[in-house]
């Protein structure tokens, strides 16, 4: 799977589970104020996430620091080279 | 004309009424506390409810309100999830049998002068300032006395009647404890007190208590079950929306 392509799927599985419109999906969004995700609204995030993409996400202290959309993004693309690091 | 009509009766009663129901409020209130034993927030709690039906009863006066229960007796004690369409939606729980009823509100309405006091008094639950655990932890203390939470998903009034995206706190506090889903569908109280708007209009609306929606159905969704709950409520709500606006207009497909 390209970069792209997890960056496609993970705003599509984001935008299908909290009904979000595709123009508010930049990444700049800030979670809270632009995309009105409240503290439960991430723990709902990271359950979407791990489900689109079968890895384990739990309590990793680095999704604490999470704000935007973009935060997501650069999680995800070193989460991915992570998992292509270990299985090469 | 019928607009100003509409206006004058129903927030010059609305206003008697608030006056009339303070002292005969308190009144009820030591009565009940005193004499009957009911514990202080339990006999608020059930008092707004009175105060709510009047103002209900007002309402239907001067327009045209159905209330339809498919839901009871209800099941204590249970989770009342409604779509939020107006000002005036908290207080439709006046149209039903509901008791002991605990509120789930944003901060603003605490910050109202005497119902924000009488808000505090009867326990209902901040959803804006409270911390995830503490909310949680207040809430499952609530619902092991035996009352009735009322929650607005979507967590703001709609303004175009459309329903907004929900929020998944009140199905996941379903989920955890195992409480029953109640749909309140309002439909139409948008029209007569629009978003925005300081005055009412008469138009029709009509709501519904649906039968009650068990978590136990959805456990083997396991870590997102409380989220597939919170989309079949949806679904139900705007299935019950959708067959009030086919009935009126068959041509019509979405509202």
């Amino acid at each position: 799977m390209t970069d792209a392509e997890v960056l496609e799927r993970a705003n599509a599985a984001l935008a299908k589970e909290f009904e979000l419109e595709g123009d508010r999906m930049r990444p700049e969004a800030d979670l809270r104020e632009d995309l009105d995700l409240d503290s439960l609204d991430t723990v709902d995030m990271v359950v979407v996430l791990e489900q689109e993409f079968g890895i384990k996400i739990g309590k990793d202290p680095a999704i604490a620091s999470i704000r935007t959309l973009g935060d997501i993004h650069i999680y995800l693309l070193q989460k991915k080279q992570e998992i292509e690091k270990n299985a090469g | 004309m019928r607009t100003l009509y509409f206006n004058a009766v129903f927030f010059s009663g609305l206003a008697l009424w608030t006056l009339l129901y303070l002292p005969l409020g308190i009144l009820l209130w030591l009565w009940q506390t005193g004499v009957g034993k009911a514990p202080a927030a339990v006999s608020i709690r059930n008092l707004v409810h009175l105060y709510g039906k009047i103002c209900c009863r007002l309402l239907a006066s001067q327009t045209r309100i159905s209330a339809a229960d498919r839901a009871s007796p209800l099941p204590y004690p249970c989770i009342i999830t409604a779509n939020h369409q107006s000002f005036f939606d908290p207080y439709t729980l006046g149209f039903f049998p509901v008791k002991n009823i605990v509120f789930v509100v944003r901060t603003w309405p605490f910050r109202i002068p005497l119902y924000g006091r009488i808000m505090r008094l009867a326990g209902y639950l901040n959803a804006e300032t409270l911390e995830c655990d503490n909310f949680f932890d207040r809430a499952r203390a609530v619902l092991r006395e035996g009352a009735a939470f009322i929650v607005f998903p979507e967590g703001t009034r709609s303004s175009t009647g459309k329903m907004g995206r929900f929020h998944s706190g009140a199905f996941k506090l379903a989920m955890d404890t195992g409480t029953p889903v109640i749909p309140l569908c309002i439909d139409g109280t948008g029209e007569i007190f629009p978003k925005g708007s300081r005055f009412g209009r008469p138009a029709a609306a009509r709501l519904t208590l649906l039968p009650a929606v068990y978590p136990k159905d959805f456990a083997r969704y396991r870590e997102t079950a409380h989220l597939h709950l919170q989309r079949h409520v949806k679904s139900l709500l705007r299935k019950e929306i959708d067959n009030r606006f086919q009935k009126d207009d068959p041509d019509a497909s979405q509202k």
